[in-house]
Parts: C-alpha cells; sequence; structure tokens
C-alpha cells in the first residue's frame, strides 16, 4: 500500500498494512506532513504540528518489523483538536490569553495513544469551543468560505488528507458542524460514553468529545477506541467500550428511521432539502420503515441551551473575568462569556428541568424509532465574513442558523453523526444527521453505513 | 472609561463582574437570547425535577 492509497483507505487496512510491513508509518507520516506543507499555509487549519511526528513513525515501522505492533490504530497519523491536553504538544484551546495548559494525557488521548496513534499535531478551533467558524481557518472546498466550528481545524485537515482523522469536541455541534462543511464525517456518541478527562471544558453538560474521520467505518473505529469509562470525568458513564464493527455492513431491512417533521425542517436551504429528501427516500427504498412525527416542546430548545451553555462556560470561566484574562479573548467570545453573567440561577434551573421533559419526549419516540434523521445544518458553508443569511423568506444570523439542528442532541445527550449526503449547486458538501438512543450508536452507525454505500461521493 | 485610580484597573459592575464600560453593549447583545430565555421560561413545567441531581459521596468514595 503506497501513502496515496492509505489516504484513501479504511484505517483498519492501513493499521494492517502497516503491522504487515506493506506500509510504512513514517512515508504515510511524510505524505501528511507534505500535504500540509503545501497546503496549510492558505487553510491554516493546524496550530502546531508535532517536530517529533516522523520519529513516531520511524517508531512505529520499528514495532511492527518487530512483531509488537497490535493497536487498531497502529501507524496511524490523527490530529488533536487544541482543547484536548497532551502530552508532548501544547494546549490553547484557541485563546491567546495568558492561560497554562498542563502537557499530559486525558483519557481519550491516552486511549489512542495505546491503540497505536500518531499525533501529528493540534488543530485550529474557535476559541474556548465557543463559535461556529474557526477562524482564521478557511474551508477547503471553497477558501473564501468558513470549515465551521469549533472543531473547525479538525474539519478542514482531514478532508485536504493532513491527517487520516482527528479528534473534536461537540457543545452544540461543534463536530457535526465541521464534518457537514468540510464534506466529512463527524460523529457525537452518547453523553458520558467517552471520557472528558484532559479536555478543557466549555459546558459540563452539554460537552461531548467524539472523532471527524473520512468515513463511517472509521468514526466508528474512533469511537470504539476512544470509549470506556473515565474515573476521571464526573459525566463518564460506566460503560465497557463501544464495539460498532458489526453495525457497518448492516443493512435497513426492518430498521426504523423517524422523521421529525417539525424545528429539523424549519426554514431550510432548497438544495439541502432536496438532499436529505433523497436520503430519508433511498433510506425507505433500501426496506426502512419511515415514521414521521413532531415534538412541539423542540420550540423552547434555544432559550434552553443558551441557558445552560452560557452560564457555565461563565462558571468556568469566572477566575478568568476575575483576573482580567478576557481582555485577551477575541470579542464575539468575550461577549458569551460576559453575557453569562446575565442568565439567573432560575433561568438555568428551568433549562435543566426543560431537558428533563425533552429526555422524556425523546425517550417515547425511541420507543417507536430506532434512529431519528434530517439535515445537519439548514446551509452549506458560508462566506468568511458572511453575518446573515435569508432562508423561507426571514432573514436570520448565520450563527443562530448553524446550530439550530444540532444542539437539541447536546440538550438531550444523545448520539448523533453528520455524514455526507451531495452537494448543492456550488459544489459545497451537505449533511445527513441521524440520532439514536441512548448507548445506541450501533442503529446510528448501522444508518449512516447503508447511506453511505448508496450515496455517490 | 471608568477606572479605579488606586490599582490600575477598569471598573466592574458588582452585580454582573462586566467592565462597567462594556455593560450596555453586553445588555445589548444579550436582548436576543433573553427573548428566548423568556419564551422558555413561559413554558410551565409542572413537578418536573431538573437534570442537574446531588448526590452525597459516601465514607472512602474518591471523587476526579
Amino acid at each position: 500500500m503506497t501513502p496515496d492509497e492509505a489516504l484513501k483507505s479504511p484505517l483498519t487496512d492501513v493499521a494492517a498494512a502497516v503491522r504487515a510491513g506493506k506500509l510504512s508509518s513514517a512515508d504515510l507520516v511524510a505524505r501528511c506532513l507534505a500535504n500540509i506543507e503545501a497546503r496549510d499555509g492558505v487553510l491554516k487549519s493546524f496550530v502546531h504540528v508535532a517536530e517529533d511526528a516522523l520519529e513516531q513513525g520511524r517508531r512505529a515501522d520499528a514495532a511492527a518489523t518487530s512483531g509488537i505492533a497490535t493497536g487498531p490504530l497502529h501507524g496511524i497519523p490523527i490530529a488533536v483538536k487544541d482543547n484536548y491536553l497532551t502530552a508532548g504538544m501544547p494546549t490553547t484551546a484557541g485563546t491567546e490569553a495568558a492561560i497554562a495548559f498542563p502537557q499530559e494525557d486525558g483519557a481519550a488521548i491516552a486511549r489512542l495513544r495505546a491503540a497505536g496513534a500518531i499525533f501529528i499535531g493540534k488543530t485550529r478551533m474557535h476559541e474556548f469551543a465557543w463559535g461556529m467558524e474557526t477562524p482564521p481557518t478557511c474551508n477547503p472546498y471553497d477558501e473564501s468560505r468558513v470549515p465551521g466550528g469549533s472543531s473547525g481545524g479538525s474539519g478542514a485537515a482531514v478532508t485536504a488528507g493532513f491527517c487520516l482523522a482527528a479528534t473534536g469536541s461537540d457543545t452544540g455541534g461543534s463536530i457535526r458542524i465541521p464534518a457537514s462543511l468540510c464534506g466529512n464525517v463527524g460523529f457525537k456518541p452518547t453523553f458520558g460514553r467517552i471520557g472528558r478527562s484532559g479536555i478543557v471544558p466549555h459546558s459540563w453538560s452539554l460537552d461531548h468529545a467524539g472523532p471527524l474521520a473520512r468515513n463511517v467505518a472509521d468514526a466508528a473505529l474512533l469511537v470504539d477506541v476512544m470509549s470506556g469509562y473515565d474515573p476521571g470525568d464526573p459525566g463518564s458513564a460506566n460503560e465497557p467500550p463501544s464495539d460498532l464493527s458489526q453495525a457497518l455492513t448492516q443493512d435497513a431491512r426492518g430498521l426504523r428511521v423517524g422523521v421529525c417533521r417539525n424545528h429539523f425542517f424549519e426554514a431550510l436551504d432548497p438544495e439541502v432539502e432536496r438532499s436529505v429528501e433523497a436520503a430519508i427516500a433511498l433510506l425507505g427504498r433500501l426496506g426502512a420503515t419511515i415514521v414521521e412525527f413532531e415534538v412541539p416542546e423542540l420550540k423552547y430548545g434555544l432559550g434552553a441551551i443558551f441557558a445552560v451553555e452560557l452560564s457555565s462556560s461563565t462558571a468556568y470561566h469566572l477566575p478568568h473575568i476575575a483576573a482580567g484574562h478576557v481582555d485577551a479573548y477575541a470579542e464575539d467570545v468575550r461577549m458569551l462569556v460576559e453575557m453569562g453573567r446575565l442568565v439567573t440561577g432560575s433561568d438555568y434551573l428551568q433549562a435543566e428541568r426543560y431537558r428533563e421533559l425533552l429526555a422524556q419526549r425523546f425517550q417515547d419516540v425511541f420507543s417507536r424509532v430506532d434512529v431519528v434523521v434530517g439535515p445537519t445544518m439548514p446551509i452549506t458553508a458560508w462566506e468568511i465574513g458572511q453575518k446573515e443569511v435569508v432562508l423561507g423568506g426571514k432573514r436570520e444570523a448565520v450563527l443562530e442558523t448553524s446550530w439550530r439542528f444540532t444542539y437539541p442532541w447536546n440538550l438531550l445527550g444523545l448520539p448523533a453523526i453528520s455524514i455526507p449526503c451531495g452537494f448543492d449547486s456550488k459544489g459545497l458538501p451537505i449533511g445527513f444527521q441521524i440520532a439514536g438512543a441512548a448507548f445506541d450508536e450501533a442503529n446510528v452507525v448501522r444508518a449512516a453505513s447503508v447511506v453511505e454505500r448508496h450515496t455517490p461521493r | 472609561m471608568s477606572e479605579d485610580t488606586r490599582t490600575g484597573q477598569r471598573k466592574a459592575d458588582p452585580e454582573t463582574l462586566i467592565r462597567t464600560d462594556r455593560l450596555e453593549e453586553v445588555r445589548t447583545a444579550y436582548a436576543a437570547i433573553a427573548r428566548q430565555v423568556e419564551i422558555l421560561r413561559s413554558l410551565d413545567l409542572g413537578e418536573t425535577h431538573p437534570a442537574v441531581v446531588y448526590r452525597p459521596l459516601r465514607r472512602q468514595e474518591k471523587k476526579p
């Protein structure tokens, strides 16, 4: 296998080739570094490239030669979002403020390292995971457009071939949004599935860790590797690591596919709507049962996620506000961090009570369906600097538009994936979102894999 | 610009801790979010308990 072939092959095949001595990990790393050198001056997806990346590759090759390489990610170059603490690489969480973060691995990074991953560098993120644009990173499909955020560097890096996969974090859509806009797969498993120790917090009860990858199988494998109980994360579920490999080959026959017609299909770009409806029809043709429903209580969700996210983020940043560190934050992030001081305690608790109600509504939904599908976002990648969009005759701030369909799954803590389902007339990728019941990532992967197998890329 | 002449630091509003010279701008920006929170507030949640639950620690139990 050549490095160029590896960039197009599933991770299981690439790692097997490295372990068998049929592909040099060092050569693969060198290919990724050459891609970074050639294009990241424009895309700006990395904030740090590991000085020892090639050496990590050589060590992986030596381990393969001596027969001690067994990890499922052996020799695979993976990029790390810059809010994951890492031994041997600095962390900034996207800020220029003078805040020192320790250089040590958290649970998910330790699991990736133990699986044989090579950490090629740290990817740019919207400061403190508070935003959907990740400046100054550009979209690989159109460099005049945003890659999404907050894991925008990871989204751009995966699509541009700078790495074979990347880590992300998702508080209101920050894995799925860049995956949708950059045309790759972003997977946020159930809250608690992947431990978050060693990830700079944004909003404790909404933050999820997960991968961005080139295909569904790679994303599923990374969730398998990163998942498992993390005693360092109070939100961690006492569940064994997932095993999603069998879901990748199942078909759609008998799958109950829910389509929530309110909220998730409102004020939608017509080209996005056409692609998403085509994917739903495809699932129906392949044997799935389509079940349409509505959840009227979703109309209270935006106030709820704002109340929880703002107040939680501000509670985390309170010492930085007091110390004046916020003077060094970007203006948009500083504004959000300060606005959290205006959310009252009773509003916060109203939001947490609402989450309980919404959880009951969707528990009922998931007694009738296996997955819920729809668009990841109402739009495709917008131009850098664009502030508003007109959808359904209504003018809306593009940042409000961007997370409308993703944040409900953070309030609910349920697994959700974004996969490509087509392109608009500008050649920009469109994302299809599939969500599942708590800890039922298998049905999410099953549906995603079916759509992927039948969708030309 | 309001500034504490003793420390040289800009003054903060004591209730919100937001710098006084930024407070109005922050309140204006928050208005759109406040409307959404107001909609949430209009929902009668009856006896629904919040998703936040405190659990006491047992003797010897370790927390991260």
